[in-house]
């Protein structure tokens, strides 16, 4: 049976695809606004914090004003649980000198150690790995420096940065992102420059001259496995501070003491140094006179050695140009013979030259004969050959002779034969005979005598006989002519055979003749050849003898040349010494003069030594205090802003989602109820065989189980990444962080997916239980129609009345379905007040940036100067470099003190100015609803409505303690309460101060402003900034406009987050909206069939139906409005922080425009249904009647 | 040419790859101020025949004419004007709008068209001037079905289709309401199209076109109808 209902449940979804996916998708935004909204703030805290813990980014960063000694650092050391790294920084102007632009250097460590001064985050490059290499943030504050690009660092006419730095000039090798700064706009303060801080540097820790650590940053395990922004970091972290603000109250005085002990140990040195050094300089005096006495000896003595030295030079002259002599004679002989040896080669080449050219021609006409050879033995082998033939020929000839010789006696008798049978009768038998008798005679041989027998058997003729035998004369006499001929021819040949012989044999024998004259030619030159290398090794003979006189003649002008050489160099020698001489001499009574001077400098030098360690002496006994400041995280620019950012929209999830679920719950109820109710004959059916009621619900729980649970799940999944996603990207606007962190909180989604499932169970179940109540007979017979009756209104006869048809129809109508009026009412309400939410809070904050910035503060900027007195600070040059750029200036004492009233404490500036006046420059100070303005006088104080709310809701008349200094608090009284929105104030003049505190006003800044309606620009203002800056006891320049600025970006990330309301706002109503509307339609289906049939064209029959929607939408956006209009008051009031007041008014345009885009998706829908009513098949709807 | 003509109207279905003929080729003809009745078994194709002759559906060939005008060319929106101007329907569960009064259900018909009878005077008509603000779950099956009548008339269409209007009514209340129809019918000469099972009633009309399978299989003409008073069945 289980089988059977989930069956019926599945092949239900697929039939009602439209209703499944309207519960899927209501569940679906429902549970994903939840979740997403509710995991934002944690995924936001989450994001930075694992930003924080990947970069190790400290947890205090400690500065002292005079840096760190290496005591210090064990001392802060024994404090447990924390991880100590020194480190160096100073601040410097980028660029060359002029620049304005800060850049505050860090010490970069060794890589691998895990603190933030090494673990920084890459974005492009590399970490330096040469002394002259840097890093650069990655910020937007300076732009326009390269990977590769050179970098100076220059100070101005107060500092030199090469006292701190060895290089100054570096190159830029890769570019950082530090969660030291998330905001993207600020870097911090500083003292030099406009005030503020541009850009970070960091540079080999190598590079830092400073003798001491000038900063600490501090880590600690235990804070690191907090979450950055949860009260338990805070506790241990403020546990942490007051520890290591213990050790720096030991260590300032500890080290202030060290500092003047040193320095008096180093005076005591120095004095001991000096009495030493006096000793030891009149010492050398003394000394020097004695060296001086010696020395005039020892010039007596060389007197005397150089006149002996220029005798042996002399000598030693004579010597040397003897032996020149000789070898120059020497050199002219070799000349000569070598002038022979080269005659004498000459000669031989040319021999040489002929031999070698009368062999060349004697190898060519020994080739020539050699060539020859062949044709000879040819033609001697051609006159053979011609022999051998002539020799056949003359045998052939002769064979031929003998065979006519032999056939000549046949022919002979023949014709003698013929002769006869010419002559006489024919006669076969003799003739045979005869025949027969020649042959046995041997005239005729066998054969001749063969060949003829049958010419005479007697058949043939006589006449054929006689032809015969011609033919055979014929051929005889033609043979002997053949050979006849032949003969000749032989004969002929023969001849030039014997021609041919002849001449063959004349050329042999010049040949003969030629080869024995080339064998003498070679005899002669091999002769020759002979002759040559005799003459030859003669020669080289010669050569040898001539060289071995030459090598002697050089090897003794060498000798000759450095024996010269020698003789110079003594010459020299001599000289110098001279010249050495004389030079000594000199100084030595240069010595004797110096010696006198050098005793009267030194007498003077000490005397001045000694005053300069007097002095020192003095300064030491009046060294100031020393002071460490101990900085957090908190103290990072942005960090804090970015919590208070993650509270905000953890403040909106708590409120806005349950609208959300509510929602979901009233549409899951609607179509639950429609689809129970469509199928009341099924259940009647089921329940009339005997199911049970929990078998027939089953159906419907499988079924609104699987839409919720895989709605919910779909939501969450989707909604757990699209929020926090969306609101992190739009923070990460302002802040830079890194991989976004949104882990998938899987007891949050369990929650969720389960409380949807729940709240849908529970809408089926109130769907079916009142159906399940009924019989099954009722059930079978179609649920009567809703009766129509009349209504309230009609009773109101003079409303009534005036009503037109089709509006009373629409009343009737929506008073007929009430539960959907009701639905359809709280749903568009809920879009609307959403919508009217979202843009409410961009009014709220963007009020605080016009209101505060254009309304309140009239000031352009205040330049602060120190805190201690005007007596340090150059306050007239302030006043005269802001008078001289046309503004005007107003003294202001600003100071942030404790307030206390009704028992609570907060934190409030005071503002002291001169009087009312003063004071009317720089605030306007009034109500914030009635806009009367406040005067200050002498006899309390104005403070701003945030703060006497904060405070227990304060009055006029009542009083505040202050407390100027930490014991005893002062009592003020309050005279008014005046609108503000970012800080808090207490404005006093300067009587008022002076009467109550009993102290002269120390005022501490100057608050300038330009005329009315003029504006510094941008550039004006950094001029200005760093003309300040430059002024002596300058602390910072704030601009109202920067301020501004920052936070105009942090409205552009709240608009994104207003987006996302209202996109998901819009959501919601088009669901709702699409969703009852559907229902509508289906419910009244034979209505609308009924009006087609009655020939309502399709803009009627929507009117028809839209017109309740329609009116139902103005009446849910005017409850919207109410509903948002609360909710919104809600919700300021939630995420405000305690140190700013948002706007309290909500601008018409942001009603208007709620009401607006509410309409827009509701029309949107309409056109949707349109469509669909269009479509609607009057045959089929009128004929479904069950 | 007759007041109404159809000419071999076919209209078919398609299931799938099976075609259905709802109407194979009917034809017939019905002259003005005549009372007709289409009568044949479930299934006949009898209401399809109604529908497409009231401009409800659209027939998929064949063509009809109604007062000498082609309406079956005529466009979706001419045929809302159709069956505005020219049509009243009355069906077997009346089909009224149950939020509205039996007076109010008439004045929703009246208001758009601008020649019709007023509410009051038809209601009258048909003997329920007395029950005129009545809802209709108020009224028993003849009274809202003579409700469903004075809503056809009061537009004085040219044609009144009614389909099975006694099909779920008591004998004598069906006799009623085809009394009415008929008188109707005499009396202003209206055409009285009536489609039914019951061929019983068949004597009371002028003409019967007997409906079989989809086809028209006999067109009776009775030149002496039976008053419906003598009809028992």
């Amino acid at each position: 049976m289980k089988n059977t209902m989930l069956k019926n449940a599945f092949s239900e979804i697929k039939k009602t695809k439209n209703r499944f996916f309207s519960i899927f998708g209501i569940i679906a935004i429902g549970t994903g606004f939840f979740s997403g909204l509710l995991a934002s703030a944690p995924d936001m805290r989450m994001t930075a914090d694992s930003y924080y813990d990947e970069q190790n980014l400290m947890d205090f960063r400690l500065v002292s004003t005079y840096g760190f000694s290496e005591k210090d650092i064990e001392e802060l050391e024994k404090i447990d649980g924390l991880d100590i790294y020194p480190g160096y920084f100073t601040d410097t102007f980028i660029g060359s000198e002029g620049s304005d632009k800060v850049a505050r250097v860090y010490s970069l460590d060794e890589l691998g150690e895990n603190n933030a001064h090494s673990s920084l985050w890459l974005t492009e490059g590399r970490f330096p790995e040469n002394e002259n290499e840097c890093l650069v943030d990655a910020g937007k504050l300076v732009t326009g420096y390269e990977l590769g690009d050179k970098i100076t660092l220059s100070g101005d006419s107060s500092f030199d940065v090469s006292d701190t730095l060895k290089n100054t000039e570096y190159t830029v090798v890769g570019r950082f992102d530090t969660p030291m700064f998330i905001s993207d706009t600020e870097r911090g303060n500083t003292t030099i420059g406009t005030g503020s801080v541009s850009m970070m540097l960091y540079i080999p820790k190598e590079n830092f001259k400073t003798e001491v650590y000038t900063q600490v940053f501090v880590t600690c395990d235990d804070l690191a496995e907090m979450d950055s922004y949860s009260d338990e970091y805070e506790g241990l972290r403020d546990n942490i501070t007051d520890k290591l603000k213990g050790t720096a109250k030991v260590r300032e005085n500890e080290r202030l003491q060290e500092i003047k002990q040193d320095a008096k140990d180093k005076i005591a040195e120095a004095r001991a140094e000096l009495a030493k050094e006096k000793a030891k300089i009149y010492a050398e005096i003394a000394d020097n006179e004695k060296k001086l006495l010696e020395a005039k000896k020892e010039i007596e003595d060389g007197e005397k050695e150089l006149a002996e030295g220029a005798q042996t030079l002399k000598d030693s002259k004579a010597e040397l140009d003897d032996a020149k002599k000789q070898l120059d004679e020497g050199k002219a002989q070799l000349e000569e013979a070598e002038q022979t040896l080269k005659d004498g080669k000459a000669e031989l080449d040319n021999g040489k030259a002929e031999l070698d050219k009368a062999k060349t021609e004697l190898d060519k006409g020994k080739a020539e004969l050699e060539e020859k050879e062949p044709e000879i033995e040819e033609g001697r082998k051609q006159l053979e050959d011609a022999k051998a033939q002539l020799d056949d020929a003359k045998k052939q000839l002769d064979e031929g002779k003998a065979q006519l010789d032999e056939t000549k006696p046949m022919i002979e008798f023949f014709g003698s034969i013929v002769e006869g049978l010419e002559n006489s009768a024919f006669n076969t038998d003799a003739l045979t005979a005869l025949i027969d008798a020649a042959e046995k005679a041997g005239i005729l041989d066998k054969e001749s005598a063969d060949e003829l027998r049958p010419l005479f058997d007697g058949t043939k003729t006589v006449a054929e006989i006689k032809k015969y035998y011609d033919d055979a004369l014929k051929q005889y006499n033609d043979g002997l002519a053949q050979y006849e001929s032949g003969l000749s021819q032989y004969n002929e040949g023969y001849a030039e055979y014997e021609k041919g012989l002849a001449e063959f044999n004349e050329g042999l024998k010049l040949y003969e003749d030629g080869k024995s004259q080339i064998e003498k030619g070679y005899e002669a030159y091999y002769n020759g050849i002979f002759q040559y290398y005799d003459g030859l090794s003669q020669y080289y003979m010669g050569y040898s003898e001539y060289k071995e006189g030459r090598d002697a003649y050089e090897k003794n002008y060498l000798l000759y040349e450095s024996g010269l050489k020698q003789y110079e160099e003594g010459l020299k020698q001599f000289e110098e010494s001279e010249k050495l001489f004389n030079e000594g001499k000199e100084e030595y009574e240069e010595g004797v003069k110096a010696l006198e001077e050098g005793k009267k400098e030194a007498d003077e030098k000490f005397a001045e030594a000694e005053e300069e360690i007097d002095k020192n002496e003095k300064e030491i006994e009046e060294l100031s205090e020393i002071e460490w400041y101990v900085f957090t995280r908190a103290d990072n620019p942005g960090y804090t802003e970015y919590g208070e950012n993650a509270l905000r929209i953890s403040n909106i999830a708590i409120v806005f989602p349950w609208f959300f679920v509510m929602i979901a719950a009233l549409v899951c109820l609607t179509t639950m109820t429609r689809m129970v109710d469509e199928q009341r004959t099924q259940i009647g059916t089921l329940k009339a065989l005997g199911y049970g009621n929990f078998s027939i619900i089953t159906k419907y729980i499988i079924y609104a189980a699987l839409a919720s649970a895989s709605g919910a799940i779909v939501g969450t999944l989707v909604g757990l990444k699209l929020f926090p996603g969306v609101i992190i990207i739009a923070y990460g606007m302002m802040y830079k962080l890194h991989a976004l962190v949104m882990p998938y909180d899987l007891a949050l989604m369990g929650v969720v997916i389960l409380a949807a499932v729940l709240l849908v169970l529970f809408t089926v179940y109130f769907a079916c239980s009142a159906i399940l109540r009924e019989q099954p007979s009722q059930l079978m017979r179609p649920k009567a129609p809703k009766t129509g009756k009349k209504i309230l209104l009609e009773r109101m006869g003079f409303i009534w009345k005036h009503l037109s048809f089709s509006q009373k129809v629409t009343m009737r109508n929506l008073f007929r379905y009430k539960r959907r009026m009701f639905m359809t009412v709280v749903g568009i309400a809920g879009c609307t007040a959403l919508v009217l939410t979202g843009f409410g809070i961009y009014d709220s904050v963007s009020d605080i940036l016009n209101k505060q910035f254009d309304e309140i503060s009239l000031h352009t900027g205040m330049a602060i100067y120190s805190d201690e007195g005007e007596s340090k600070a150059d306050t007239e040059g302030i006043k005269n470099l802001l008078s001289d750029n046309d503004l005007d200036t107003v003294d202001v004492y600003i100071k942030n003190f404790s307030v206390k009233a009704d028992g609570k404490f907060t934190d409030s500036s005071i503002f002291v100015v001169k009087d009312n006046e003063e004071l009317k420059k720089c605030v306007n100070v009034k109500d914030r609803i009635t806009g009367e303005k406040y005067n200050l006088t002498d006899e309390g104080i104005i403070i701003n409505e945030k703060l006497a709310t904060l405070l227990g809701g304060l009055e006029k008349g009542d009083s505040i303690e202050v407390y100027i200094t930490e014991t005893e608090p002062v009592e003020m009284v309050i005279t008014n309460i005046c609108e503000n929105y970012a800080g808090h104030y207490l404005y006093l003049s300067e009587q008022y101060y002076e009467k109550v505190v009993e102290e002269k006003v120390p005022y501490n800044s100057t608050f300038f402003m330009t005329e009315e309606g003029e504006e510094l620009s941008e550039k004006e203002r950094d001029e200005l900034a760093s003309r300040l800056m430059k002024l002596d006891g300058m602390m910072a320049v704030s601009y109202k406009r920067a301020t501004a600025g920052t936070f105009s970006k942090m409205l552009e990330s709240l608009l994104f987050v207003i987006i996302l309301l209202i996109v998901s706002a819009g959501a919601l109503a088009f669901i709702v909206l699409y969703n009852l509307t559907n229902i509508n339609i289906n419910e009244r289906i034979r209505e609308i069939a009924t009006l087609k049939v009655l020939g309502f064209y399709d803009k009627e029959t929507s009117v028809y139906v839209f017109r309740e929607i329609m009116l139902l939408t103005l009446l849910g956006s005017g409850a919207g409005l109410i509903l948002g209009r609360t909710l919104l008051d809600f919700i300021v009031k939630t995420i405000e922080i305690d140190m700013v007041m948002f706007g309290r008014e909500v601008h018409l345009t942001s009603f208007i425009i709620s009401v607006v885009i509410t309409l827009v998706f509701a029309v949107i829908v309409m056109l949707v249904m349109h469509k669909h009513l269009k479509n609607i098949d009057m045959v089929e709807a009128l004929k479904s009647v069950e | 040419m007759s007041f109404i003509t159809l000419n071999e109207i076919t209209k078919q279905y398609h299931m799938g790859d099976i075609t259905i003929n709802a109407n194979d080729k009917v034809s017939f003809e019905i002259e003005k101020g005549e009372f007709a009745i289409v009568v044949g078994p479930s299934g006949s194709g009898k209401t399809t025949v109604l529908n497409i002759l009231g401009g409800m559906d659209t027939a998929t060939s064949g063509d009809f004419y109604v007062d000498g005008t082609r309406i079956s060319a005529y466009s979706r929106k001419e045929l809302i004007s159709y069956r505005r101007f020219d049509i009243g329907f009355i069906f077997q569960f009346y089909n009224l709008i149950p939020n509205l009064t039996a007076k109010e259900n008439i004045e929703l018909s009246t208001q758009t068209v601008r020649d019709f009878i007023p509410a009051e005077e038809i209601l009258k008509k048909v003997g329920l001037a007395e029950r005129m603000n009545n809802f209709p779950a108020q009224l028993s099956g003849g009274e809202q079905q003579r409700v469903a009548i004075a809503r056809a008339l009061a537009k004085k269409p040219k044609l009144l289709l009614c389909d099975e209007p006694t099909g779920a009514l008591d004998y004598n209340t069906g006799k009623m309401i085809l009394k009415l129809l008929q008188d109707t019918c005499r009396e202003e000469n209206m055409t009285v199209v009536l489609v039914t099972h019951n061929s019983a009633i068949c004597p009371m009309a002028d003409r019967v076109i007997r409906m079989k399978s989809s086809k028209v299989r006999e067109i009776i003409v009775n030149e002496n109808p039976t008053p419906v008073e003598e009809i028992e069945w």
